[in-house]
């Protein structure tokens, strides 16, 4: 049996926003290193086929069905936001089919309806290095990212620059660097449930928006 | 060949008499050989030339000395050889001299070059090298595809061009003269047809002397000058050969003898005696194109220059002397193919070359499709040709006998010799070949047919004389231009006995009063290919007995109850060509005469006004013929013309939508005062056109009548009158005027209405037919009328069409009196009345919704996250996630259930056109009492709350009201229908 779990060495967090603004434009190049404060997270285990596993049709069913069952649960007691799943784990159940374990950040200390199956955990505070992307795209950011991460003062190999793992999130655009990073490592509101539609949705926001790339520093 | 050259001579010249062999090239000589003198020395840069001469000795017995020639260079031996010696060791090698013989004398006359690096040589000038052989031992040349042996003769031989032998080439000629010698096996083809093989004997001039030159460097022979020739039964037989011009094929002959002539090495080779068969035989030239086939033929000569080679000899361009055919058939045609004589032919033609012609051909039975005097019909007839050409002049001569003439379609059966005598030209630009001929049949010697177009005799009789006096012209090189001119004046025919067995004249075979007829030719006459011409006679009295008679352009044709007859003589023509009789002069009247049809469906064409099965009556008819240009037509005057028959009609012509039109059983005779036809045609039928009528009127009833397309009344008593109906033709078309019409019509109204109200109209009118102008009145009778009219509602469904309500109009009026107008064809009645209402209701309901249209609240978004793969080991890898778009999608469905209103008209006014009642209007029209059922329905399909507030907004704000909509298209509808046209006050202007 093999089993994957937060943190491990390899293991970063990234989170990156699709909405950028001139004035993050002009702060891309921006690499900060930040603490990020423990987060509560629901999570969720799902059988999978390993086979289905690789399928972007079945990786996207699956992320909206896990939204939507968080999303659901989170209504039921009041709390309707929340943040994009990631898979935190597996469990082998034999070798064509494994137990996933995704979990997202929830803004509250309720505990989810008992019926849904959903789990509660409170996720480790991190170290993380993050860069406000701006209009740059997401695979260019990180790169300028993982560039920074092999250089001083972190000098990581690039095996291991390469491994980190990734988030995608977005934040208002204020505040210092380091707390939009923050914020967007422990984003809780990216997504609503609406209960008229029964649908999970991008929450609607306004103001300015900043994409947000971080890894997580082994 | 002799490719190499053995040159050791110079270096070790030869001891006078010695036995030992001198080798120069390939030629050998021994015995008795004197080297004379070596003089001429010559330095060179190259080299040494040094004249060296030898000569045969006085001899001392022993071997006779010899001169051997070999195709080759012999082998070398280091053995001291005589040339027998080396004959025999080459033998053995298979290699045999060409010429071996005992010398009697040798002279020859050279020089040697002696190089001091490269090749020597040896030349000899021309004549330089003399030899006499008395006796050839061994000597066989291949010569005319075969053999002549000159072994056991005495041969000369001399070199007519200079010898050069090198190292590796031999160049030069020999003549050698023999005596007495054969070719065996000899190869000779004539026209590329190849003869039998022959052995060639020494005949002739040059006795039995030959002359053959030998080509040193190639080993060919050929002969130079002789005389040879074969006798026997021998074969010529060809697929195709050109003999003197003609192209012959399939040739089959035998001949007894073959000449080849020689001198300077031209050849001429001649067959004599031939005689066999031809398939076919063609010559085209610039005159004419010859062709025979299946001939038999016999020849004295055959001969022409001939080339020659190791092969054979091939004999081309040959010429024919003294042949006479019989051929089953022959024929001489113009460039253009078509055949001026043809026939069975036989002939002589003593002489034909590219320059000369003397011939002699007698077709039999012979037709032409050019000189149509030959008739053709009789075994008797025939043609002579003499044919004489000297360079550039051609005479032509020879004999016409033929049993009939034929002057195109006019025959004259009595036999006739036209002799033809004979007559010059030359080839280049030649003037025609003309032959005078003068005819002169005396009475009572054959018989006459003036034949149809289709050759059917339409006239035939007795011949009571004929005189012709013209000239046979033949143009060469154009000879289907070929003819027979007469000037006018020169053409007398007599015939008596006659009798008519085809129609001539209106379809009918006239009666004429003489007995006998003379015809002259008033004009000058060409028969030929195309004739041009007529020939005329007077008659003193003709009457046409029930012609086919038809009235009007569009008349049918049928036999007439009516006999027209002349007033005086009359002239006939007959047109050679076309096989007609005209009418040149003559004047028919008819007075108060009664005649119909005889035959089922006639019917007469009024200048429109159609009468089926008339019975006519008529005061006076005269047709006039006057000498006109094409004598096709004559004039025509009816007076007091009237007739009654089973129905008068004016059929409605698609193509003429605006004339008026009717249909009856006629009830009291239609009359015409007086009529001209301006074109009279008589060809198959007495045919009166282009009518001029005046006073023309007639009446029916029960009938109907329709004024263009607009007004159309049933069951009518009908009058019709005008002043004139005219037929005139402007711009190449044909129109009938109209003057002074009255129509009148009592029946009932045909407009599409509820009912068929009376109506009654009477109008005057002028002009074209088909665009009459004028004004009448009319009055209608209480009327009602109702009409099935879309609305349209200006909703526009989803597939792109606006939805229609189907609705019905229904109206009831009073009568009332209108004012009928006729503009160029358009026919209108107007009427005022006072106010009213249109009854409309929409038949059944009609509903669609129009296009979807989208809105999208949240739009789909996507982004990433962090997941898990397998490879085979579980890692972590990126996922995209994606949350649904929001939106709203919506139609709206658009439904008339039923509707109900009145239309009201205070001022209308009711005009009576297109077939149909349109009620127009001045003022405002107004919906009284409407009722719709119906409205807009949202239709909508979305994961948006609130969906429905914002398409029930978009509705509110973006469409009319559902009333408001519908009674707007009634209205615009009502406007719009076929029945009731609102506000538009030109409508009856």
């Amino acid at each position: 049996m093999f089993r994957l779990s937060r943190p491990s060495q390899i293991l970063t967090l990234v989170v990156a926003i699709a909405i950028g603004s001139c004035t993050a434009a002009a702060k891309a190049a921006d690499v900060v290193e930040a603490n990020v404060p423990s987060m509560t997270q629901w999570c969720l285990a799902r059988p999978a086929a390993i086979a289905d596993l690789s399928d972007v049709t079945f990786q996207r069913a699956e992320i909206a069905a896990v939204m939507l069952a968080i999303g659901k649960a989170g209504a039921a007691i009041g709390v309707p936001e929340l943040g994009v799943p990631s898979v935190d784990h597996t469990d082998k159940i034999d070798d064509q089919n494994v137990n996933v374990t995704y979990c997202t950040n929830i803004d509250t200390t309720k505990s989810p309806p008992v019926a849904t199956k959903i789990s509660t955990r409170k996720r480790n505070a991190l170290k993380v290095v993050g860069k406000l992307c701006g209009g740059a795209t997401i695979d260019a950011c990180e790169t300028e990212l993982i560039t920074a991460l092999q250089g001083a003062p972190w000098n990581l190999s690039p095996q291991t620059s390469t491994e980190l793992v990734h988030f995608v999130s977005n934040v208002p655009d204020a505040g210092s660097i380091e707390s939009r990073i923050v914020t967007a490592v422990n984003n809780a509101h990216s997504h609503i449930y609406d209960p008229a539609i029964g649908l999970v949705i991008v929450k609607p926001v306004t103001g300015p928006q900043v994409s947000v790339l971080a890894l997580g520093l082994p | 060949m002799w490719r190499y050259i053995f040159l050791f001579a110079f270096a070790f010249l030869p001891q006078p008499s010695s036995a030992a062999g001198l080798f120069i090239g390939p030629f050998c000589v021994d015995g008795g050989i004197e080297h004379v003198s070596t003089r001429d020395l010559t330095f060179v840069n190259e080299g040494k030339w040094t004249g060296i001469h030898f000569k045969k000795g006085s001899g001392e017995g022993g071997e006779p000395p010899m001169l051997v020639v070999f195709k080759t260079v012999p082998t070398p031996s280091t053995n001291n050889e005589a040339c027998k010696d080396v004959i025999e060791r080459e033998a053995q090698a298979g290699h045999h001299p060409l010429l071996a013989g005992h010398i009697e004398r040798l002279d020859i006359n050279g020089h040697a070059f002696e190089a001091i690096a490269g090749t020597n040589r040896f030349q000899i000038g021309a004549k330089g090298f003399r030899a006499k052989l008395g006796h050839v031992l061994q000597g066989s040349l291949s010569v005319a595809g075969g053999t002549t042996h000159l072994a056991g003769s005495k041969i000369w031989i001399t070199n007519t061009t200079p010898i050069l032998a090198e190292a590796d080439k031999l160049t030069g000629e020999f003549e050698i003269n023999a005596w007495n010698r054969t070719i065996e096996g000899a190869q000779v083809s004539m026209g590329g047809a190849p003869l039998d093989s022959v052995t060639l004997l020494p005949a002739g001039k040059k006795g039995e002397d030959i002359a053959l030159r030998f080509d040193l460097h190639t080993g060919e022979t050929r002969l130079w000058d002789c005389d040879l020739g074969a006798n026997g039964n021998l074969t010529f037989a060809a697929a195709s050969s050109s003999v003197s011009g003609l192209q012959l094929n399939n040739i089959n002959a035998n001949f007894s003898r073959m000449g080849i002539t020689a001198r300077n090495g031209r050849l001429t080779v001649s067959l004599r005696k031939l005689a066999g068969t031809v398939a076919t035989g063609s010559q085209a030239n610039s005159v004419a194109n010859i062709e025979m086939s299946n001939a038999k033929f016999k020849l004295d000569a055959l001969r022409g220059p001939a080339q020659q080679s190791p092969a054979g000899i091939a004999a081309s361009g040959a010429e024919l002397v003294g042949l006479q055919f019989d051929a089953e058939h022959g024929s001489i045609s113009g460039n253009g193919g078509t055949a001026i004589l043809e026939g069975v032919v036989s002939g002589t033609i003593e002489e034909l070359t590219a320059d000369a012609l003397k011939a002699d051909l007698r077709f039999k039975n012979p037709a032409s499709s050019i000189i149509s005097l030959l008739s053709g019909s009789a075994a008797s007839d025939s043609v002579n040709l003499t044919l004489k050409r000297e360079g550039d002049r051609l005479q032509v001569g020879g004999l016409i006998d033929t049993a009939a003439l034929n002057l195109g379609k006019l025959l004259i059966k009595s036999a006739t010799k036209l002799a033809l005598r004979p007559a010059t030209t030359r080839l280049i630009d030649p003037p025609p070949l003309e032959f005078p001929v003068d005819i002169n049949v005396p009475p009572r010697s054959g018989t006459v047919d003036f034949r149809t177009e289709d050759y059917k005799v339409a006239l035939t009789g007795r011949l009571d004389g004929f005189k012709l006096k013209g000239v046979l012209r033949v143009p060469l090189g154009h000879l289907e231009k070929t003819h027979l001119h007469v000037n006018a004046h020169n053409f007398a025919l007599g015939i008596g006995a006659y009798a008519f067995l085809e129609p001539v004249i209106a379809g009918i075979k006239p009666t004429i009063s003489d007995l006998d007829l003379s015809f002259g030719n008033p004009t000058a006459m060409d028969i030929g290919l195309k004739s041009t011409g007529r020939i005329l006679t007077s008659v003193r009295a003709m009457v046409l007995g029930e012609p086919v008679f038809s009235m009007g352009e569009d008349g049918k044709k049928a036999k007439a109850s009516l006999a027209l007859q002349t007033t005086a003589g009359a002239d006939l023509l007959y047109d050679l060509d076309r096989g007609r009789v005209l009418i040149g002069k003559a004047d028919f009247v008819a007075d108060n005469v009664r005649f119909h049809f005889l035959q089922p469906g006639g019917e007469l064409d009024l200048n429109g006004t159609r009468l089926t099965n008339p019975d006519i009556s008529l005061r006076h008819l005269e047709v006039h013929f006057v000498e006109t240009a094409d004598l096709e037509f004559g004039t025509a005057q009816l007076v007091a013309f009237s007739a009654t028959g089973d129905r008068v009609y004016k059929p409605a012509d698609p193509a003429k939508p605006t004339e008026v039109s009717f249909d009856a059983h006629i009830s009291s005779p239609l009359r015409i005062g007086g009529a001209q036809a301006l074109k009279v045609k008589y060809a198959d039928a007495l045919s009166l056109e282009a009518l001029q009528i005046t006073n023309f009127s007639f009446s029916v009833n029960n009938g109907s009548i329709a004024f263009g397309k607009d007004i159309s009344v049933a069951g009518a008593d009908i009058g019709i009158s005008a002043s004139s109906v005219n037929m005139i033709e402007t711009n190449g078309n044909q129109v009938v005027v109209i003057g002074n019409a009255r129509f009148t019509a009592k029946g009932r109204l045909d407009a599409g209405l509820n009912n068929r109200p009376d109506f009654h109209i009477a109008l005057v009118a002028s002009g074209p037919a088909g665009a009459l102008s004028g004004q009448g009145d009319a009055e209608v009778a209480p009327f009602s009328g109702g009409s099935v009219s879309d609305i349209e509602t200006g909703f526009k469904c989803e597939d792109g069409h606006t939805l229609s309500v189907p609705a019905e109009f229904d109206f009831a009026m009073a009568g009332i009196a209108l004012v009928v107008h006729a503009e160029r064809g358009q026919f209108s009645g107007i009427g005022l009345t006072g106010p009213t209402g249109l009854s409309m209701h929409t038949i059944r309901g009609a509903q669609c919704h129009n296009e979807t249209k989208k809105i999208v609240i949240v739009p789909e978004q996507s982004g990433w996250t962090w997941g898990v793969c397998f490879d085979p080991f579980p890692y972590k890898c990126k996922w995209s996630w994606t949350t649904p778009e929001i939106n709203i999608k919506y139609n709206f469905r658009f439904a008339v259930e039923f509707a109900t209103a009145t239309v009201f008209l205070p001022h209308p006014v009711f005009v009576f056109k297109e077939k149909k009642v349109k009620a127009c209007y001045t003022g405002i029209a107004q919906l009284l009492a409407p009722a719709f059922a119906g409205g807009y329905t949202p239709q909508i399909v979305s994961n948006f709350p609130g969906a429905d507030k914002v398409v029930n907004d978009i509705l509110a704000a973006a469409f009319e009201p559902f009333e408001s909509v519908l009674a707007t298209s009634i209205l615009n509808a009502v406007a719009a229908s076929n029945i009731i046209n609102l506000g538009q006050v030109l409508c009856y202007v």
